[in-house]
């Protein structure tokens, strides 16, 4: 980008800021801003730049006086004008104005927020008139900021430069900010996930009642985060769901009173179990715009590395360890992805727009593979006959999963200890590189006539999708084989929310013998279970 | 004193072994007034010292510079 800086003080220090990114201009003289864009033989025109920037100081000028005030602020928009006709498709920045006025006495009439706000108004009045020439809301970072960090009295006296360092670097940032809505390299979707995103809580385990969304109080973070997304989405950016869950789980959620994203604010809602970078591939095709258009907002680390590895040209935001923060970071994603300086009604109309588009295409392109992303997640296993002081988890294990667990049953302290006495209760504890899950999965085992009966198959929600279930039927086959037990029988009884494992046995090779609405049976050799999945970093099985 | 070479020569955008205690105002090409400023500044901000502005227009060396950080 090409980027004239024109202002009334020394900018050489902002410029060499800019510089590291664009090519820019500066005036040549102090103050000369206004010669610069009066004169048609300027080095300004020769320099043809795509975007000006006005930056306008108004200390060490007089604001005492109302009238000469506000005629200075009209010769300063003239001079605007001009350069307005002069360059007519360029976008010009003009920034807003911050008179600090000294040693002020009670009565005194506050003239300087009057004249900030005569030059927005009359900047904007060139606006209405001609286009294109917008506020740069410089006024609006001192006031986050603060005077005293922005401004460095020093640097003023020294070098009529007024900014402090830190002043210098966010200033930096927000013409940064203005160049890249020029520069039309923008994002065109954002792409939610749902649990502890949207609300707090996972909605499959917790219900719509448990999940935390308020519109004060503690859940009042969802609900902020919420009103930026609805707000993004009004300035023509597609919102779209991914999300692992069952759709009859989430959809009662769209009635909670303090849901303020609908499903028709979405241009697309992607619930499934699939691996997200496979529904993202599904998004860009059906959408039909590229993986770069798309930022990737998600709770869990995992996903997002995952999304990282399998599109890295979607940009995959940092989620915050505080979700307090969460609604300030989707503010700052808006500025750094999406911000525009206009919003037109097509834009408005865009949801509506892709989502007729949507509608008419479908099916998936490719599957990525996912192998590689799972061995750099170094996950380690280990298997073994519950201990003494796992019971109390495995009950609670027993009593609350939901979404992976083949039978579903709920079985107390007491009925494990009864269900020892002819068969074997393994428990499994699984770790990666960003920590330690703990117990997650719990195989029951009933032994009858040298055939072995899955009792109970229950996984923690919190490792699916790393293909730690055929792991463990691996090391199951290797404990029956020791055993010398050679059929194995299961079964599938469906509930609301199991349907995630609805074909398990029949992915692992079993048969079906019998299939009835409420259950089904199946068997198999011992020696057809799957083998080692070879993508774990280390399996430790102890069967003492 | 290691480290504020180090921290001088990152601002000055040269390798830290170009630049010593005796390096003098107006020998470097990159140290002009423009990066006298900026080096007030940021030794301000880094070292939590003040360079009073009497003494700007005194600052002939980076030793001058360094006594700042001391003090």
């Amino acid at each position: 980008m090409k980027i004239a800086i024109l202002s009334n003080i020394t900018i050489d220090l902002l410029a060499s800021l800019i510089k590291k990114k664009n090519d820019v201009y500066i005036s040549t003289g102090f103050d000369t801003w206004q010669q610069d864009i009066l004169m048609t033989t300027s080095d300004l025109y020769q320099y043809r730049p795509d975007v000006v920037i006005i930056l306008v100081h108004a200390g060490g000028l007089e604001w005492k006086d109302k009238q000469a005030g506000c005629r200075r602020l009209d010769e300063w928009c003239d001079t605007v004008k001009v350069l307005r006709e002069r360059l007519k498709d360029i976008p010009i920045f003009v920034s807003s104005l911050d008179i600090k006025e000294r040693c002020q006495f009670g009565s005194e009439i506050r003239l300087g927020e009057h004249f900030e706000s005569y030059f927005i108004e009359s900047i904007q009045s060139v606006y209405s008139k001609l286009g294109n020439v917008f506020i740069l809301p410089v006024k609006e970072i001192i006031v986050n900021i603060g005077r005293d960090r922005f401004y460095s009295d020093k640097m003023w006296y020294v070098g009529a430069m007024p900014y402090s360092m830190e002043g210098l670097e966010v200033l930096n940032n927000l013409i940064s900010r203005y160049v890249v809505a020029v520069s039309g390299k923008k994002k065109k979707c954002i792409v939610v996930d749902l649990d502890n995103t949207l609300w707090g809580g996972v909605i499959g385990e917790d219900g719509v009642g448990g999940i935390e969304l308020s519109n004060q109080g503690i859940g009042a973070r969802y609900y902020d985060t919420q009103r930026i997304l609805k707000k993004i989405k009004e300035q023509g950016v597609m919102l779209a769901i991914i999300s692992k869950n069952n759709v009859e789980d989430v959809e009662p959620v769209f009635e909670h009173p303090n849901m303020l994203l609908q499903p028709e604010d979405f241009v697309e809602i992607l619930i499934n179990w699939d691996e997200k970078s496979k529904n993202m591939l599904h998004l860009a095709k059906i959408l039909n715009i590229g993986l770069d258009a798309f930022v990737f907002l998600d709770d869990n680390p995992v996903e997002r590395e995952k999304m990282t590895m399998e599109c890295p040209e979607v940009e995959v935001m940092d989620f915050p360890i505080d979700s307090s923060k969460l609604p300030q970071v989707v503010e700052n994603a808006y500025y750094e992805n999406f911000f525009s300086l206009e919003v037109t009604g097509e834009d408005r109309a865009k949801t509506d727009m892709y989502k007729a588009e949507s509608q008419r295409k479908a099916e998936y392109s490719r599957t990525p593979s996912v192998e590689d992303f799972l061995k750099k997640l170094e996950m380690t296993m280990t298997v073994h006959r519950m201990l003494k002081d796992e019971e109390i988890r495995v009950v609670q294990l027993l009593s609350k999963t939901n979404q992976f667990n083949l039978t579903t049953k709920r079985y107390s302290a007491q009925d494990i200890k009864e269900l020892q006495k002819h068969g074997d209760v393994i428990t499994v504890h699984m770790a990666d590189k960003y920590g330690n899950q703990g117990l997650v999965s719990v195989v029951i085992l009933v032994y009858k006539d040298l055939t072995a009966e899955i009792d109970v198959f229950l996984m923690s929600c919190r490792v699916m999708g790393r293909n730690a279930e055929i792991e463990i039927m691996a090391m199951i086959k290797e404990f029956l084989k020791e055993k010398g037990i050679q059929e194995i029988y299961a079964t599938y009884y469906p509930t609301r929310k199991n349907s995630p494992v609805e074909n398990f046995y029949e992915q692992i090779g079993f048969s079906v013998l019998e299939k009835k609405e409420s259950e089904k049976r199946y068997k198999t050799f011992v020696e057809n279970l799957p083998d080692t999945t070879g993508i774990f970093k280390e399996v430790k099985v102890n069967w003492v | 004193m290691k480290r504020f070479i180090k921290f001088i020569a990152e601002i000055l955008g040269v390798e830290p072994n170009e630049i010593s205690l005796e390096t003098k105002y107006g020998e470097l090409a990159e140290w002009d007034s423009l990066m006298m400023m900026r080096l007030i500044m940021e030794i301000e901000e880094e070292y939590n010292c003040v360079i009073p502005i009497e003494d700007a227009a005194k600052i002939h060396s980076i030793n001058d510079l360094y006594c700042y950080t001391t003090k």
